[in-house]
């Protein structure tokens, strides 16, 4: 990428968080619960139009489950997401990551993370593009527009869990997400909470699975 | 642009200089990576410029390459090993190069940041690792690091790179290279033993995946050369992504694999295999597989086939190994399968595996060896030899070289040697070839003839499991044929070995000579080139399948061919697997190797060799049907076997007198130019 699209989307993005800290600090922002006063400005109206209730949040259909006592740590869901997203193999493009710790106790020494498909998803509600959405037609999983992500990182800071569920694609200065592979361009299966989930289908050990409702 | 499957570069660090170079890929795609690589590497480097005389080890100028097959990372099952060579100090009594192999994540790692290998050559004047981050490479400072076990020295690199799971940085995502990154680094290291330079020093990668045989540990040792660590973010390209998960989903459909041996869980794999066949951090046998590691301290029962130690102290052992970083099989106590014939005349108590920890217990028990004797066991608490304490001296000892521990550092034959017993080679010391202890060479004869004609204990074990007891001896041979092309040929399993069909199609014939080379050629591309795994390839027989056929020669190149996108066949593979055989051969031509050094030990030619027979009844021919005969009093006839030679290199195309390669076959192989190197060095076959 150039350096006057960098300069550029600085700029966006600095504009941006000016506007939300004048929010905040004016009190506009309305603290607690489901509320979220982001909706009335028209910086989050986009976010909204896909959202058909005003301050509820559609549940997604779908939830990764991991179970860390039968996961062996062979990264074969990490292989499967990047290469039926981005056609290669990339552990840092995939948007399900597999961490071991070796030394470590067991079942601790392994941990998985992807995004929680949060009944309130942050990344939708922060999102100054309405790149982040929820779809509706695709069982309610929160996705990421890429043609509409302008690379402000705001959904990375918006994201509720350490280790950020968003990943961050240095390529296109873009955001990426688990999006229960419902927009997979190589996947050649019907993907999303009602269909198929490459990681699901090639974890060898049955670690992952695709629960109905958010898992503990 | 290199081709899908390859980074595209080596990495060829000097440590002498701290010259950092790289080698383009594609100069040696030919050879197919991994091995095949780093043996044409070698010749470029190390043979070809004629500069030394390839003898020692430990010499800077020997090279130690860690390569990585095109599959690596892929997510193609059972594919993600690390191929080690270079001259192996372990092999007796000429180091002759060698090979060895790991699993884990290193391989796939390495090629996430950007590498296909990594050469290394030199000497550190101090200790240092090489860290590798994406494209930046650097040689740092190791003095901390010195003396640590392996899983102290992992962990200290970790906290080095700042790359412990609770301290990293941007909540939890680190910048590293191109990418942000969860991962640690992966870290192939060594310990004790590769520090003090143990001929039976190995390289050991996370808790417990290890390159053992060879002794590469004590190479690195003699390079100063603690561990390398890589991390990468990059990508590597696949040619035809939906060919390869359909591959994938085929192969785990159609060809399901055996569950690995031991506790069925907890697991864990190599990067993007299916089978798990390691344990997990629950409490001993960290990381390790249910294989020597984990069975070398196994004391042997009276009768087989189980050794008499609980599986925790076994679990206790194998951790001791693994963080010594020493070779659990040249140590072994007995082996996992103790195979006793109190019949047999010559051995009537030795075990399958004998390592030294066996051979020392016979010699004190003799005494030959003791306290105070001219050959002291100080500092070995002989009296505590049943007990897991002992293992841990035992191995400690050795590590560090104290006592007679210094002595059996240089490898069980040449600690025979030294104790003036190589006499015991016609009996009781089970080495059949260049000082590496018995594994299932007899009565599974393709092996001890692997071994003759390589340079080590060949450790492919997919032929070795003979299901006689659940298939008719027609349909195994029938099967075996088929798996076999070009050959195709049933004779090459026939395992007559007592009369005349022994020579007409047994294992004297030139049928058996035929099976053997495309053993060597099918083990040489697709184990340590294309590094699949031994525990899975080849797959001539599953009897998970409904006709209980394995997935050979299918799935090879359905997961080749999907990854690179060429068109490779399967004896295409075999092919470029012969080219890289006899490119070695003229190595170890180059170091010494002659027609009449290949000769096993006494034992193999007297009754008992076969002890360690495991796999069922072999096939035998008798002049009319096939029928399965049991066959564990096998042993070899010394005429035969030079008759065999002889078999086997006229297929190899190499003098028959000699055992050298001849120029009509490397010029037929496209490597005239190896050829115009031996003939300068009067080293050319003729006949």
């Amino acid at each position: 990428m150039d350096r006057s699209r960098k300069t550029e989307k600085k700029k966006i993005r600095d504009k941006k968080y000016s506007r939300r800290d004048f929010l905040v600090s004016s009190g506009t922002l309305v603290a607690g619960g489901i509320l979220r006063p982001y909706a009335s400005t028209d910086l989050f109206a986009k976010t909204l139009d896909r959202i058909p209730a005003k301050n509820s949040y559609p549940l997604s259909k779908g939830y990764l489950a991991y179970n860390s006592e039968l996961c062996s740590g062979c990264q074969s869901c990490m292989i499967a997401c990047s290469l039926v997203h981005e056609g290669l193999v990339n552990l840092s493009l995939s948007r399900i990551q597999v961490t071991r710790t070796l030394f470590h106790d067991y079942p601790n020494d392994m941990q998985a993370f992807a995004c929680q498909q949060c009944p309130e998803p942050m990344c939708v509600i922060e999102c100054p593009e309405g790149a982040c959405y929820i779809n509706t037609d695709k069982g309610n999983v929160r996705m990421i527009d890429a043609d509409k992500c302008i690379g402000c990182g705001t959904c990375l800071k918006a994201c509720p869990y350490t280790l950020h569920r968003i990943v961050w694609d240095t390529r296109e200065d873009k955001a990426l997400k688990c999006d229960l592979c419902a927009e997979a361009s190589f996947f050649d299966k019907e993907g999303g909470p009602f269909g198929s989930q490459a990681c699901v289908e090639t974890c060898p050990q049955g670690a992952l699975r695709l629960v109905s409702k958010p898992p503990d | 642009m290199p081709t899908p499957g390859f980074a595209g570069k080596i990495l060829r660090v000097n440590l002498s200089n701290r010259e950092i170079r790289i080698i383009d890929s594609s100069k040696y795609e030919e050879y197919g990576g991994g091995y095949g690589t780093a043996v044409a590497i070698f010749w470029d480097l190390c043979v070809a410029p004629g500069d030394w005389d390839l003898q020692d080890a430990f010499d800077p100028r020997n090279i130690v390459c860690l390569m990585t097959g095109p599959l690596a990372g892929t997510g193609v099952p059972f594919a993600a090993r690390t191929s080690v060579s270079g001259l192996s100090p372990q092999s007796w009594p000429i180091c002759w190069f060698s090979r060895s192999n790991f699993g884990g994540n290193f391989a796939s790692m390495l090629k996430f940041a950007g590498w296909d290998g990594v050469v290394v050559q030199g000497r550190s004047e101090s200790p240092v690792y090489i860290n590798i981050i994406d494209n930046k490479v650097t040689i740092e400072d190791a003095k901390q690091l010195w003396g640590l076990d392996t899983w102290t020295a992992e962990q200290e690199i970790y906290k080095l790179q700042n790359a412990n799971t609770s301290s990293l940085k941007g909540r939890g995502w680190r910048k590293l290279g191109d990418h942000y990154t969860t991962q640690r680094p992966s870290i192939v290291a060594i310990g004790p033993a590769g520090e003090n330079i143990c001929r039976i020093g190995s390289l050991v990668h996370g808790g417990g995946s290890s390159a053992g045989q060879g002794g590469f540990g004590g190479v690195f040792g003699s390079k100063n050369l603690k561990a390398i660590a890589v991390i990468g973010t990059g990508s590597i390209r696949i040619a035809d992504p939906k060919g390869l998960r359909d591959a994938r989903k085929w192969f785990e459909k159609t060809y399901p694999v055996p569950p690995a041996f031991g506790p069925p869980k907890p697991k864990a794999s190599c990067t993007g295999c299916t089978r798990g066949c390691r344990t997990r951090a629950e409490a001993y046998g960290n990381d390790s597989d249910v294989c020597v590691e984990t069975n070398w301290y196994n004391l042997p029962l009276p009768r087989p086939p189980w050794g008499r130690t609980s599986l925790n102290d076994k679990y206790k052992a194998a951790d001791i190994a693994q963080k010594l970083g020493i070779n659990a099989f040249d140590i072994c106590f007995g082996g996992p399968m103790a195979f006793i014939y109190p019949g047999h005349p010559i051995q009537p108590a030795v075990p399958a595996h004998p390592g030294s920890g066996w051979y020392i217990k016979y010699l004190y028990d003799k005494g030959i060896i003791g306290p105070g004797k001219e050959i002291d066991t100080h500092p070995l608490p002989m009296d505590k030899y049943d007990r897991v304490e002992f293992a841990e001296a035992y191995a400690t000892a050795i590590s560090n070289r104290v006592g007679i521990g210094d002595l059996l550092a240089e490898g069980i034959c040449r600690f025979a040697e030294k104790i003036g017993r190589l006499d015991d080679l016609n009996d009781i010391l089970r080495c059949p070839m260049w000082g590496f202890v018995d594994h299932w060479t007899l009565p599974g004869v393709e092996w001890a003839y692997g071994n003759l004609v390589d340079s080590r204990d060949i450790n492919n074990h997919d032929m070795q499991m003979r299901p006689s007891m659940f298939m008719s001896c027609d349909d195994y041979v029938k099967i075996m044929a088929e798996k076999t092309p070009p050959y195709n040929d049933p004779f090459m399993f026939d395992y007559s070995w007592k009369n005349e069909q022994a020579y007409k199609t047994g294992i004297y014939s030139d049928h058996k000579a035929k099976l053997v080379a495309w053993h060597q050629h099918y083990q040489t591309f697709y184990k340590e080139s294309v590094l699949f795994c031994d525990f899975a390839f080849g797959s001539y027989i599953n009897f998970m399948t409904r006709d209980k056929r394995g997935a050979t020669p299918l799935a090879e190149p359905a997961f080749y061919n999907a990854v690179t996108g060429k068109n490779l066949t399967f004896v295409d593979g075999i092919e470029i697997g012969r080219k890289s055989w006899n490119l070695k051969r003229a190595i170890v031509t180059m170091q010494g190797r002659h027609r009449d050094m290949e000769k096993f030990a006494g034992y193999m030619y007297r009754p008992g060799a076969a002890a360690a027979d495991f796999g069922g009844d072999l096939p035998i021919y008798d002049g009319k049907k096939w029928r399965w005969v049991k066959s564990s009093d096998m042993y070899l006839d010394e005429k035969g076997v030079e008759k065999w030679k002889t078999a086997f290199y006229t297929i190899e195309g190499w003098d028959t007198r000699t055992g050298y390669p001849k120029r009509s076959t490397l010029e037929q192989l496209g490597m005239k130019h190896v050829a115009d190197v031996l003939q300068a060095n009067k080293r050319l076959g003729s006949v």
